[in-house]
């Protein structure tokens, strides 16, 4: 088996980016955020996004610095083979316990609102095989395919938003939490973001000409303002209910839904539900073959695809297989693994910009 | 050919498309049909049954339609009904009785019997809001009757007339002398600041009010009720479903309730409404002498705004109405003004101005005495000054009596349409 991994261009890289602003923050977060910091959840969502958007920039600096290294080739320079190694087995962790936690979010999404007897091995059974052919494909096929699908994705989300705006009929109590409660509730659902690694992972398969960041740093601030448009409407919508309505975006439809009597638009957001969880895995499975390659670089791309498919399986099968084992996995154990990309990610760039400066200075 | 199927071999995905089609497809045709299976339950009605053994029972009331293949357009209603020691166990006893799974994805309305309610209405309220299957907007309504004597004259005006009993407190809010009642807007208000929610009150009774239906005999604890057929609540055709009042509850206890007259004067203030019309008695002017004369609502807006006055709390609201005379009792007989091109004359304005003003005055009142917050003020006064307000509430003995020290000024401008 051959993975082809070309290169992909600054639209591609953006869309790739666009789609995983979005994973695990459109359905449950809003809730969880609500019932934690209430309206106050709101500002979590700009802080944290705030944070993805600086984690860009210091990938800017970072590939303007090294053009065509990979994020592999300076962690070698750096902290040596060894280094490497252990920096590339904790991104593997970081990105399996993400597909985990997006695929168990979007099964149960689809068990408990559509389809009840809906088992998890009928969703897996529709979810693999196309994951694994797009991780396979390579970075270019599934940037291709991001792109024939981004119109339709901007357009439904867009139109989410844009209907969502209806269903606002709630005033509510602002600033009424104290700020380290905010911070708990920070720290506690910190897990769905950090998805910046990613880029990082591709950092030498990306091409960006000259005048072609600002693509990219549109695309990444539109998907931004979109999730966090999403949480607010969401939020002021639901308001003090917002703990039994547990899937953001398709609830914000919902609402609309029952109290305008649009038919059923809610239908509609279920498609953007559907396409970004397939492209949210594999842009995972991707970057699990990206990192295991770097791990065990003698082992064919082969073990990479068994091995994250055996794990993830045996994961979402057994130990986490409801709403409430998904929370708990998502608020007490994830939030250890983001300090990857928000502690260690930083620190490492910053010492490599830094070096390079200082040696150029010499 | 032979350029096709190969193209075929190399696209693998095209194989675990035939793969998912064949396995699921046919365990799909396998199945049995959906129309089968599942029993689509329309409105749930709870009532609290008598003891047994020491246990509280509920009885559940379920007005369910069973899709069956058929050429005419009608659907026909059936109530069945179960007792249980929980709404859940009670559901389930009903679905053996049905001999189908209870579908609650179509239901419309919830009733809740009055004994219930006054017995704590958050334990049964509990199953329903945790349901997935069951939409936020669900109608939930009161009922001084028995929630099963409801659905038995749901089922009946249905077959009769098709009214729909979800329909009767479809505009709800719409109207100035009642409110929404829907699972979302009770729980937004119960698990809000203010704690407080609403409630609307259905009555099945016929019109010369002589003959309530009595409460069915179920000596199994577990049934059918058909319509007309002995042993149901001995319902006729005259029978009709009116709202009588409006529910207050408080922290899901019953606090107060409201009549329709009530509810309008609490409305006024709460501003929650688009339709109405306003009575005015003895309006003397260059129109009438001594008239009765009744204005229809065709717009309102409202401002509130909040200042504070040695740390109290003073809120300002003004409202403007725009009416449209739509009905005159004069002494001296028919007025010969055409409606369109009626002036309201200043007597009649400052009359209208009086009586919006007393009622708004009368429904603060209500809210006061009752310790109820109906019209959400705790919001409006929290984000307009957290800290005076944090401050104002410290100062109380009582701080879940901070409506009685509140100072409210109204202000009322009458337009014509």
């Amino acid at each position: 088996m051959r993975v082809l991994d070309r290169n992909i261009n600054a639209w591609q890289f953006g869309i790739l980016i666009f789609i995983l602003m979005f994973a695990n923050k459109m359905l449950v977060l809003p809730s969880l955020l609500f019932e934690g910091a209430k309206m106050q959840g709101f500002f979590i969502v700009v802080f944290l996004f705030g944070l993805e958007m600086a984690l860009l920039g210091l990938f800017f600096y970072l590939k303007k610095q090294y053009p065509t290294e990979s994020f592999a080739q300076i962690l070698q320079y750096k902290f040596k083979n060894v280094g490497k190694v252990i920096f590339y087995t904790l991104f593997l962790v970081f990105f399996l316990s993400k597909a985990v936690l997006l695929y168990n979010v979007t099964y149960i999404f689809f068990r408990n609102m559509i389809y009840k007897d809906t088992s998890n091995f009928l969703i897996l059974f529709c979810f693999l095989p196309i994951i694994n052919h797009l991780a396979i494909s390579g970075l270019r096929v599934m940037g291709r395919t991001a792109q024939l699908f981004f119109p339709v994705m901007l357009l439904i989300v867009t139109f989410c938003i844009v209907v969502g705006f209806f269903g606002i009929n709630s005033t509510v109590i602002w600033f009424d939490v104290p700020f380290i409660k905010i911070l708990g509730t920070l720290l506690r659902h910190i897990a769905p973001f950090g998805d910046m690694l990613f880029i990082f992972i591709i950092m030498d398969k990306v091409v960006i000409k000259k005048g072609q960041w600002k693509i990219v740093f549109s695309l990444t601030g539109t998907a931004a303002v979109f999730v966090i448009l999403i949480n607010l409407i969401y939020m002021l919508s639901y308001t003090y209910t917002s703990f039994m309505h547990p899937y953001a975006i398709f609830e914000i439809m919902s609402f609309v839904r029952e109290y305008g009597g649009l038919g059923r638009i809610d239908i509609i957001s279920m498609i953007v539900i559907i396409l970004f969880a397939y492209f949210h895995l594999a842009i995972y499975l991707k970057s699990f073959m990206l990192c295991f390659e770097q791990v065990f670089p003698k082992l064919n791309c082969i073990y990479s695809l068994v091995t994250f498919n055996f794990i993830f399986v045996i994961i979402v099968i057994f130990f986490i297989i409801n709403l409430e084992t998904t929370v708990v996995f998502g608020e007490q154990i994830l939030p250890y693994v983001i300090v990857i990309p928000y502690l260690l990610l930083p620190i490492i760039a910053v010492t490599c910009l830094f070096k390079k400066r200082k040696k150029e200075g010499k | 050919m032979k350029y096709f199927f190969t193209q075929l071999y190399k696209t693998p995905m095209f194989f675990v498309f035939v793969l998912m089609v064949a396995f699921y497809g046919f365990h799909a045709l396998g199945r049995t049909a959906e129309i089968n299976q599942y029993a689509v339950v329309t409105a749930v009605g709870i009532d609290m049954a008598e003891e047994e053994e020491g246990e509280q029972l509920y009885e559940v009331t379920l007005l369910t339609f069973i899709p069956v293949a058929q050429q005419s357009f009608t659907e026909s209603y059936k109530v069945f009904n179960a007792k249980g020691r929980s709404v859940s166990e009670a559901m389930d006893l009903a679905s053996l009785n049905i001999g189908r799974e209870i579908g609650l994805s179509h239901i419309k309305i919830i009733v809740l019997s009055k004994e219930l309610i006054e017995n704590g209405l958050h334990k049964f309220l509990d199953y329903l809001s945790r349901n997935v299957q069951v939409a936020s907007s669900t109608k939930v309504v009161a009922t001084d009757s028995t929630a099963k004597d409801f659905l038995t004259t749901a089922q009946n005006l249905d077959n009769e007339s098709s009214i729909k009993v979800s329909e009767h407190i479809m505009y709800n809010s719409e109207y100035i002398y009642s409110t929404e009642s829907s699972l979302e807007t009770f729980f937004k208000g119960t698990f809000g600041p203010t704690k407080v929610g609403l409630m609307a009150c259905l009555s099945p009774k016929s019109p010369d009010e002589q003959t309530m239906p009595t409460a069915a005999s179920d000596s199994q604890g577990a049934g059918e009720e058909k319509s007309g057929s002995s042993g149901g609540s001995g319902t006729s055709t005259q029978d009709m479903i009116t709202q009588c009042h409006v529910y207050v509850f408080k922290e899901g206890e019953l606090v107060v309730t409201l009549g329709e007259r009530e509810m309008k004067k609490v409305n006024f203030v709460c501003g929650d409404y688009t339709d109405g019309s306003i009575q005015v008695k003895n309006i003397s002017d260059k129109h009438f002498t001594n008239a009765n004369v009744t204005f229809e609502i065709f717009g309102k807006s409202m401002k509130y705004n909040v200042s504070y006055q040695n740390g109290i709390p003073v809120i300002n609201i003004d409202t403007s109405l725009t009416l449209r005379m739509s009905e005159v009792e004069d002494e001296t007989g028919m007025v010969k003004e055409n409606v369109e091109l009626f002036v309201i004359s200043p007597e009649a304005t400052k009359a209208i101005e009086r009586k919006v003003k007393q009622s708004m005055a009368e429904g603060i009142n209500t809210m006061r005495e009752n310790q109820v917050d109906i019209a959400d003020f705790y919001t409006l006064l929290y984000n307009n000054n957290k800290q005076a307000f944090k401050n104002f509430l410290d100062s109380l003995e009582d701080p879940e009596d901070y409506l009685n020290r509140i100072v409210f000024k109204i202000g009322v401008r009458i337009l014509a349409k």
